[in-house]
């Protein structure tokens, strides 16, 4: 494939980023006195000592190695650090947008304290003393009446060391409610316990798969950890080395992803977990699985008889008779020589990986499609082997021991679901109906629930009924607006940082970073302000945490590190193959020879990690009863039989392609929310650079766009650019119509992370999907799912 | 033949020790620069072997060899082949024999040939013969079959199956370098061996990559909330202090010194890897110690770390070969024709006495690399065929040139 | 410069961190739905055919500094010149604001200022003060980080070496997380860009003009059939 193009075509293509520039009819004197009138419009930059330090970025779950410079007391640069194993030196746009974040005009200049009423909010500027003192006052009136159970936690971007503080805290107070933000992996990870019984996240192996079938999952447009996927990417297309592994992207739309994959694969919404059940039927029927792997390593392929001698169905059978290829094909509408194409190739190429792990959730059922995906690593014997799925490594901490058994449960239980697990949008109906018991604060840090969750009005509700809410955030945000007390929190750069192993990275990694730069407007750490919430309340609260400051802790926390013996602090590409080599022949050679050392070393590199090999080792990787991979779940059975249901049919305890939503009269159009890289995680839509750089593909710049087929919107009478609604059940809201040849014609798409209604005014733009979708929960695990709203689109 | 420190290790090893970045004990090379320092002694691989890697991929030779499965896929990996341990000149001899075809493969792919200086090559020998002492990931199917064939399981369980009598070898799943492993059962062989010769289980021997294929398979067993054990970096010189403390030296001989009741370990052939050779003396320790009951030598106990500082001591010693002769090194640079160019007056380098040149691996590596496609060149002009050497021939014609020039 | 459109992810991250090293200012929404954003480097998208048989070409495109720049020859002031390393430089105190150049690139990688840059909040704060920021009524473009050649060959004078490749890179190709960008001197036959410039998935943009661009590009290839000798 060369480039083909010529002028009128590049200029046609180019005209999203100057054509506005190309206006003639001025005559060139009058340009020049023109100019000569502005010639003292000078700026000045000021000057200063140059330095550059780590840092870590706070931008999203990853990450990733910073390295910032700075002049004189500005931060002036956001770059890569190349040491840092996650991103070695590369970064993707969010991150590069930090500073924006930290000089933005819309930044909370002073702790607030509601005077008005929650609905009408009159804000009040406070001392940190009277803001800590507030919140510290209200936890030991709370703690003296028995409440304490009844304080809820809810972290934003979750890490590692200080999510142990908190929870640490927590436990010591008297509270289980240490609460995360959902997420769609939480699908794929139920998936992974119900068939592997592992419940600690997993990583994939990406560098060494030579064939990867990704089932949806928007692998370049935020997905894991973006920087680290981005390098494998680059990875697999290396020049030198030759394209050694093939990326198949299978999703109705066409994603960027999509776009850059080797092969797309357009299908139906909902119904990858077919069209992976369907290729399944191909490796069976044509024997390209593992034979020895599922003979040895897993249970349920074959039917199968229990200790009671009643007969079950198995993986096998169930894909034979239920999956024929061309039912699969007219499920899915997949042509049938691709699915068999496609199935072979990834029969063919070892190690092959499929990659079920959404990061936007799905339709209800999600964790069976996951199963069904997940399946297919197993026909694959790619479980627990280089080039496929493993379970990420446990940094060598100790987890806080409860300093006694708090007697009470988790606010956000989901007793009513089989799968008996915690999600945080279930709180709003724990707070409203007061079961399983009344909760009296919440606690928010970095955490917009009210505008990310798509249950967020809900969330409103539930804060509006709460007796206390607190906020730690940056900005005002739709949820701080609910709060008593809002504490401004600093960005990364003005606080000591630090995060754990990247989502779904291979690698145990401890990042540290002391700040950068002093904290602007008076911002406050919030794992100082936690510690000392915990002097004021003194006893046994104090005790368990008795650190002057979050860097007392972590510095306790890398003498952990230090005792373990093992990995290495951050450092360059050859000494990571050097490392490596060694590593894998079990010697360990550390640059330092005290905790002391580690310390300073970390602080200057960025951090520590273990390039440790982490294939072979079953144990890990499998705990399920069977001590096998389980294509019939006995999880799953016990814990439905647990929950006082009837087992009834085996299928309910194999992969299966979820029930598809039905289109309602009067709404013909499937939503499907999307994520776009520089809004990953619904976040950015405060910072201009990102802003303007949201949707290349379409020009669209500071605003949600609609993406809709041609051909569909042709139908509606729907120009390019064009004002419309788009309204479901729940609601409407007026956006932009963009005419893109890769929306499935009976599809429609918005882009999450616009349409705020706080924070800042650049954020306040366009319209929030969520808000449209219908309230869906996963039955088996009460995860909260995305998909499945139908709506109509009409010109405004 | 127990020579002394020869003539060609004096010659060499000074200017190694002046010019380049010596350290002085090859695992403290292994193990980074950063906490290497120079200390004395005359145990020495010269060369910085971090750099050497360093050199690998910057001269472009990982874009077709590999060292241990890093770097390139179309040529051999110099981690693995040749097999064996190759001691500094037998690696030059395998570059030697191999290096026509290889300029003929790179001419094809439009790569020139490297060159490089002497202190590149010193740390890329340093580098090479760091690496292939390293122990690989074993293959766990294979350890699974050994651990019944060598029947293990007769006496020792397995996560909780079979026998009772020996501890629980989960128990030592954590443990993830082979001489740890070599260092345990060494240390409890002797109520081992009482209980074998009661059973009649003969004394289980231990080839090639045995013991980490039995530690892979051990490693898929572990229960999951193990961390890993590594060894700490060996030190080659506390090693040779070792050597005599422990009593080695009484009957092995080394360097020239000690022994004569037990094989000479400067001169016996060496497996590839420090595992391996822990393997090896697993496999003679009933002989060992039936000797040593003999001689009334105690039989030694060592921590993990004074095992793998022993066993890197004998591998540092061994970089230079001390088999080489001069005589059949004279013989060999005639036969093979190097004589009728390399003399006075001849197409060669002179490499006649006192012009320097020969001698030692490294400037011969160099300069085969730097003059060699010349040198190729002009044989095939002359229909002189390229030279190749047995095991040992380089060892004596480096041993011929330097007594040339050391009379 | 050289642009392997094979690993580019269009993650976009080059341009964000050119502006933020250029001190590129942010438009306001409005000046930016009339196209007005400038951006040095940006991404070209070219989307051809129906659902579902689609392709979709990303590729980022830079001043790519062409030998024979036709914005030079229209300048009616001489404040565009090519630079002794072969950059197409801009003078900003010298530019009248006549835009015959942005007509006169033919990849529309020249932009004019149509408003004097503002810098909301602290925004100001993060100015890079190797760069001078560009008023009102001029054209500006892509330097290479030019700056970040006179800092690195300032040092390595100082050291009193040559400037070694790898020394000097400008900040789009720094950042890149695919490793998709490379830089180095085009005359050196042994440099990175030099090598794969003569790769044969290697092209130029619309070449055809005789404008001799110093930016390469290499197409997307194919995946090979998984061919890879196992050692």
């Amino acid at each position: 494939m060369s480039f083909q193009i010529n002028r009128r075509d590049y200029l046609r293509l180019a005209a999203g980023g100057a054509l506005g520039t190309a206006t003639s009819g001025v005559t060139l004197k009058g340009i020049s006195s023109f100019n000569a009138a502005l010639a003292s419009e000078e700026v000045r930059v000021p000057g200063g000592p140059e330095n550059w330090s780590p840092s870590v970025c706070w931008l999203c779950p990853a990450g990733c190695g910073l390295k910032v410079r700075t002049i004189g007391t500005r931060a002036v640069k956001i770059q890569g650090n190349p040491l840092h194993p996650v991103s070695r030196g590369g970064l993707c746009p969010k991150a590069l947008a930090g500073l924006q974040e930290l000089n933005h005009p819309d930044r909370l200049r002073a702790p607030l304290k509601n005077t008005g009423t929650r609905k009408s909010p009159q804000w009040r500027q406070i001392s940190w003393e009277e803001a800590v003192t507030t919140v510290a006052a209200k936890l030991r009136g709370l703690r003296g009446a028995g409440q304490a159970h009844g304080v809820v936690w809810i972290d934003g971007p979750e890490r590692n060391l200080r999510s142990r503080l908190v929870r640490r805290f927590l436990s010591a107070y008297g509270s289980p409610n240490y609460l995360t933000m959902p997420s769609g992996r939480d699908a794929f990870q139920t998936a992974v316990y119900l068939q592997q019984g592992v419940d600690q996240p997993v990583a994939y192996d990406l560098e060494n798969t030579r064939y990867l079938l990704s089932f949806g999952v928007n692998l370049l447009e935020g997905w894991g950890s973006p920087v680290s996927l981005m390098r494998v990417f680059g990875r697999w297309r290396d020049a030198a080395s030759g394209r050694h592994t093939k990326f198949v992207q299978i999703e109705p739309r066409f994603s960027i992803t999509a776009a850059r994959a080797d092969e797309w694969v357009s299908l139906r919404p909902g119904t990858e977990a077919a069209l992976a059940l369907g290729m399944a039927y191909v490796l069976i029927t044509e024997g390209l699985y593992d034979a020895a792997f599922v003979r040895d390593r897993t249970f349920g392929f074959e039917d199968w008889k229990d200790a009671a001698g009643k007969a079950h169905q198995g993986f096998r059978s169930l894909v034979l008779s239920e999956y024929r290829l061309n039912d699969v094909s007219e499920m899915t509408g997949v042509p049938a020589e691709t699915i068999l194409r496609v199935a072979r190739e990834f029969g063919h190429n070892r190690p092959a990986l499929a990659l079920g792990d959404h990061q936007t959730s799905t339709l209800p059922g999600a964790p069976y499609a996951a199963m069904a995906v997940h399946s297919l690593n197993a026909l694959a014997g790619s479980i627990g082997v280089a080039g496929g799925v493993l379970v990420q490594p446990e940094l060598p901490f100790h987890e806080e021991e409860a300093s006694r058994k708090i007697p009470w449960p988790r606010v956000d239980e989901t007793p009513e679901q089989i799968f008996p697990g915690h999600q945080l949008a279930r709180l709003p109906q724990a707070i409203r109906s007061r079961k399983p018991y009344p909760v009296e604060a919440v606690l928010l840090h970095q955490a917009n629930p009210v505008f990310s969750l798509p249950n967020g009005e809900a969330f409103r509700q539930a804060l509006l009924e709460t007796p206390f809410v607190a906020s730690f955030s940056t900005f005002l945000d739709e949820t701080a607006m609910l709060a008593d007390v809002v504490l401004p929190a600093p960005t990364g750069l003005e606080q000591w940082q630090e995060a754990g192993s990247p989502p779904a990275f291979p690698f145990a990694v401890q990042s540290i970073s002391p700040p950068v730069i002093a904290a602007r407007h008076g911002a406050r750490q919030a794992a100082d302000v936690v510690l000392e919430i915990a002097r004021f309340l003194g006893g046994p609260v104090a005790a368990a945490l008795p650190f002057d400051n979050f860097e007392a802790y972590l510095r306790k926390s890398v003498e952990e590190l230090f005792a373990a013996q093992t990995g290495a602090v951050f450092s360059t590409g050859l000494d990571e193959t050097w490392n490596r080599l060694l590593e894998r022949s079990g010697w360990w050679s550390p640059t330092y020879s005290n905790a002391e050392e580690l310390w300073e070393q970390m602080k200057e590199r960025g951090g520590w990690w273990e390039a440790g090999n982490l294939s072979g080792e079953w144990e890990r990787a499998v705990r399920t009863p069977s001590r096998r991979f389980e294509f019939y779940s006995q999880t799953l059975e016990r814990w439905t039989r647990a929950a006082g249901r009837e087992a009834g049919d085996d299928r309910r305890f194999l992969p299966q392609q979820p029930a598809l939503p039905k289109a309602a009269a009067g709404y013909p159009l499937l939503l499907l929310p999307m994520e776009v890289l520089p809004l990953a995680g619904g976040a950015g839509g405060h910072l201009p650079y990102l802003q303007q750089i949201a949707g290349p593909h379409v020009f669209a710049t500071w605003d949600s766009w609609l993406e809709i087929n041609p051909v569909t919107a042709h139908k509606l009478g729907i120009a390019d650019g064009e004002k419309v609604w788009v309204e479901s059940r729940r609601g409407r809201a007026q956006v932009r119509a963009r005419l893109y040849a890769g929306a499935r014609p009976e599809v429609v798409h918005l882009p999450l992370g616009y349409g705020h209604t706080a924070g800042s005014p650049w954020g306040c733009r366009g319209a929030n999907p969520l808000a449209l979708l219908e309230e869906q929960y996963d039955p088996l695990a009460g995860l909260p799912q995305t998909t499945g709203t139908h709506v109509k689109v009409y010109r405004s | 033949m127990q020579p002394s420190l020869s003539a060609a290790q004096r010659r060499w090893k000074t200017p190694a020790l002046a010019a380049f970045l010596c350290v002085p004990l090859w695992f403290a090379v292994l193990c980074g620069t950063a906490t290497a320092q120079v200390r004395g002694g005359a145990y020495f691989l010269p060369g910085d072997a971090k750099a050497g890697m360093q050199t690998f991929f910057d001269k472009g030779c990982a874009r077709c060899h590999a060292v241990l499965g890093e770097g390139g896929r179309t040529a051999p990996d110099l981690g693995r082949a040749p097999g064996g341990h190759l001691s500094a000149a037998e690696m030059v001899a395998a570059m030697w024999n191999h290096a026509p075809a290889m300029w003929e493969k790179m001419r094809a792919q439009h790569l020139p040939p490297p060159k490089f200086t002497e202190s590149e090559m010193t740390n890329l020998f340093a580098f090479l013969y760091s690496v292939r002492a390293l122990d690989e990931p074993g293959d766990a199917e294979r350890g699974r079959k050994l651990l019944s064939e060598k029947r293990c399981v007769d006496c020792h369980a397995v996560g909780g199956q079979g026998g009772r009598a020996g501890p629980d070898l989960k128990s030592w799943a954590s443990y993830r370098n082979p001489v740890s492993w070599i260092q345990a059962m060494w240390n409890h062989a002797q109520p081992m061996e009482a209980l074998m010769a009661q059973r009649g289980v003969s004394w289980p021997q231990f080839q090639e990559n045995d013991m980490a294929d039995l530690m892979a398979y051990i490693r898929t067993l572990a229960p999951a909330s193990k961390g890993h054990v590594y060894l700490r970096q060996a030190d080659s010189e506390a090693g040779r202090r070792l050597f005599r403390e422990k009593g080695c030296v009484a009957c092995h001989g080394i360097g020239g010194a000690g022994g004569g009741h037990a094989p000479d370990l400067g001169t016996r052939a060496l497996p590839r890897t420090l595992g391996q050779f822990g393997g090896w003396m697993w496999n003679h320790a009933p002989a060992m110690w039936a000797s040593m009951k003999a001689q009334h030598v105690a039989r030694p106990q060592f921590s993990n770390q004074e095992m793998a500082d022993l066993i890197s001591y004998l591998f540092a010693e061994r970089y230079f070969e001390r088999t080489g002769n001069a005589a059949r090194g004279r013989r060999g640079f005639e036969e093979k024709g190097c004589g009728s160019c390399h003399r006075p007056g001849g197409v060669g380098l002179d490499l006649s006495p006192r012009r320097g040149g020969g001698g030692s691996p490294i400037p011969v590596a160099t300069a085969l690399w730097n003059h060699g496609p010349v040198m190729l060149e002009k044989m095939k002009e002359r229909a002189v065929p390229w030279p190749r050497f047995a095991t040992g021939e380089i060892a004596d014609l480096l041993e011929y040139l330097s007594a040339r020039t050391n009379p | 410069m050289l642009i392997d459109l094979a690993k580019c992810t269009a993650c976009q991250a080059c341009m964000v961190a050119c502006e933020s090293e250029n001190n590129v200012p942010c438009v306001s929404p409005e000046e930016a739905g009339r196209r007005r954003i400038i951006s040095w480097i940006n991404l070209l998208p070219e989307i051809e055919g129906e659902y579902p048989r689609l392709t979709m070409r990303l590729a980022p495109v830079p001043c790519l500094h062409c030998d024979s720049p036709p914005c030079i020859l229209v300048c009616p002031v001489k404040a565009t010149s090519l630079s002794p390393e072969g950059f197409v430089r801009q003078t900003y105190a010298r530019c009248i604001g006549c835009r015959y150049c942005t007509n006169g690139c033919p990849y529309t990688r020249r932009m004019f200022n149509w408003y004097k840059p503002e810098w909301p909040g602290e925004f100001a704060e993060a100015l890079n003060p190797d760069v001078s920021v560009r008023p009102k009524g001029v054209v500006e473009k892509c330097t290479f980080c030019h700056h970040r050649l006179m800092k690195a060959r300032d040092e390595a004078r100082a050291a009193n070496r040559p400037l070694a490749e790898g020394e000097y890179t400008p900040a789009c190709v720094e950042v890149c997380p695919a490793g998709a960008m490379y830089f180095g001197d085009l005359e050196d036959p042994d440099s990175a860009v030099a090598q794969l410039g003569r790769h044969p998935r290697a092209f130029k943009l619309l070449e055809e003009l005789g404008t001799k661009p110093k930016v390469t590009y290499l197409s997307e290839g194919e995946w090979s059939g998984g061919e890879r000798k196992e050692a």
